[in-house]
């Protein structure tokens, strides 16, 4: 074999092994690692380079404590803060089991160990909280002092077939994602469930 | 006609002039090499044909993915992208050696393993619905694309590999949490500086991109013309504040003032590459951060950048014309039309009311139109004397 094949075999085998890989790692995750479901507000987009897909919106991405079913608690979320007006930055966040659910129901800095509370699965995101003294409620400002917590997941898109019928109309109640626990990092997207029955696209 | 007959039509007068050779074969030489020149597709239609190739066939494959994403099995995806890789891989491999005559199939082949690469990214995240940073997606691509740069030793991996730094570079600024994140980049500082800091990057590869420096060329006189103008007719600036991006412009700036001959065209003298960025750049320079509508500095700046705008298009004819680059001649003098109809606008725009005076615009249009194509015909005439 001369050294330019050699190479080439080499520059082949980086390459397709790097991607490969990558691709085996989420595949072991997909099979190997716990799952739960999360609620879903999905909106089901088309782009010409992304497809069709559902912006995932998980329901407890973005909460006011004390309202919007939120399961977080106040006292959680001002233990989390320790004194600090507000907080933008990554940290943990605790889910646990409501009904056939995982809600967001706790928090921690990424330097702190996770409460000992209830929360089944920990995962990382990108975490804002602030206090917010008044909310629009139908098209109108109305006071309704409280912390608001929006928390990045890295649950942004669930890519669909193309032709693919979906059970429900996007804005129906009741779509939840099934996610595989990557403790340490974010969930990653397994699965779309439709009032309690999984989607699939065969 | 072609550029190299221009080349030949210069010696054959010369060696008439000089009784090397008589009139009639001065003639049939003149012929014959016309012939010759008329007979071969030009390099720049082949090389299109390739690109244009090498792209309708990775376009075809990803949508054949798309159109039976439903059919195909989850794992048979990354791994029919696996084999077709290596085949693509192989046949640029393959061609170079079996067609030593078609240097451009190997080139083409080289394209679409490149392109093939950044496809198979988008391939697994869309299958495992990832929502990394898609900066990280485009480091991702030139970092698999890097090696094949020294493997394959072909200008499209690196035309591939200045796509995948340019477009990494500009997912980086246009990202919220990245170091070099701008939050308002209104001046022309990034739109010049990020293609010429990729272009400089792919200048120093095994087999580097000749074209690429004369479309960098043509990149940075069409972002100058179009701030100058821009900046001339609306006479304002909106903020402008990079943060740590000023990094990404510096480099890539420095870049190309400290090594002209590696990003920009070899038509431009190191002094015109220079002077095109310098003083493009001049009218920002003063105004700093934001226009101040009452500074005298604002000010200057603004009736600067009239003047340095029709500066830079006679600097770039004028190296053109020295040169012998008619591409360059010909985008000096359009630069010059833009400016001279822009600047006629400008002026007078709030007059042109009534069919008179919408009249006497065209004509001077008109006039400007053939004065302009006049010297442009003459510059090209004694580029070719």
């Amino acid at each position: 074999m001369s050294t330019a094949l050699r190479k080439l075999v080499a520059l082949a085998a980086f390459q397709v092994l790097v991607l490969l890989g990558w691709a085996a790692h989420h595949e072991r995750v997909r099979a190997t690692a716990p799952t739960f479901r999360l609620a879903l507000a999905p909106v089901d987009p088309y782009d010409v380079l992304r497809g069709r897909y559902f912006i995932l919106d998980p329901q407890d991405g973005n909460v006011k404590i004390g309202r919007d079913g939120a399961v977080l608690e106040a006292a959680e979320v001002e233990r989390f803060l320790r004194g600090e007006p507000a907080y933008n930055g990554p940290a943990q966040v605790g889910f646990c089991r409501v009904g056939e659910q995982e809600r967001l129901c706790a928090l921690a800095r990424m330097d702190a160990a996770p409460g000992a509370g209830p929360a089944r699965f920990w995962s990382r995101a990108r975490v804002t909280v602030f206090h917010e003294d008044t909310v629009w409620r139908d098209g109108q400002q109305v006071p309704e002092p409280g912390w608001r917590v929006q928390a990045d997941l890295g649950l942004e898109r669930f890519f669909l077939p193309n032709r693919a019928e979906l059970p429900g109309r996007e804005n129906e109640p009741g779509w939840e994602l099934e996610v595989c626990h990557r403790p340490g990092l974010t969930p990653l997207p397994k699965q779309l469930w439709f009032q309690g029955r999984p989607v699939t696209f065969d | 006609m072609p550029r190299e007959m221009n080349v030949v039509l210069r010696h054959l007068r010369h060696w008439r002039a000089a009784g090397l050779v008589s009139a009639e074969q001065e003639d049939a030489l003149r012929r014959a090499s016309h012939e010759l020149a008329q007979s071969r597709t030009s390099g720049g239609v082949r090389a299109a044909v390739a690109i244009l190739g090498g792209g309708l066939v990775l376009a075809g494959l990803i949508l054949i993915i798309a159109e039976n994403w439903g059919a195909i099995p989850r794992l048979v995806k990354p791994a029919a992208w696996g084999v077709l890789h290596v085949g693509f891989l192989a046949a640029a491999h393959g061609a170079e050696r079996r067609f030593p005559g078609r240097p451009l199939l190997a080139e083409a082949f080289a394209l679409l393993a490149g392109g093939w690469l950044l496809a198979g990214i988008a391939l697994v995240s869309q299958i495992y619905h990832l929502a990394a940073r898609p900066p990280d997606g485009l480091w991702f691509w030139a970092a698999l694309v890097l090696p094949a740069a020294w493997v394959l030793k072909r200008r499209a991996t690196a035309a591939v590999l200045f796509a995948a730094l340019a477009a990494a570079l500009t997912a980086e600024l246009g990202t919220r949490d990245s170091w070099i994140h701008a939050t308002r980049a209104d001046g022309p500082w990034l739109w010049l500086a990020v293609p010429l800091l990729a272009g400089f990057a792919v200048a120093w590869l095994p087999r580097p991109v000749e074209l690429l420096r004369g479309w960098l060329g043509a990149w940075t006189l069409a972002v100058s013309q179009v701030f100058l103008l821009v900046l001339g007719a609306v006479q304002e600036l909106d903020r402008s504040d990079l943060g740590n991006a000023w990094a990404v412009a510096v480099a890539g700036l420095a870049a190309a003032f400290v090594f002209p001959a590696r990003v920009l065209p070899a038509t431009w003298d190191a002094l015109t590459g220079r002077l095109v960025l310098g003083l493009s750049l001049l009218p920002w320079v003063l105004m700093g951060r934001q226009y101040d509508a009452g500074g005298l500095l604002d000010l200057t700046a603004v009736g600067l950048a009239w003047i340095v705008q029709i500066g830079v298009a006679v600097l770039v004819i004028r190296a053109a014309a020295r040169a012998e680059s008619h591409v360059f001649v010909n985008l000096g003098y359009l630069a010059v039309l833009a400016g001279v109809v822009t600047r006629y606008f400008d002026f007078f725009g709030n007059y042109l009311e009534g069919g008179l005076a919408l009249t006497l615009t065209g004509a001077l249009l008109l006039f400007v139109v053939y004065a302009l194509e006049r010297a442009r015909r003459r510059t090209l005439a004694r580029e070719s004397a």
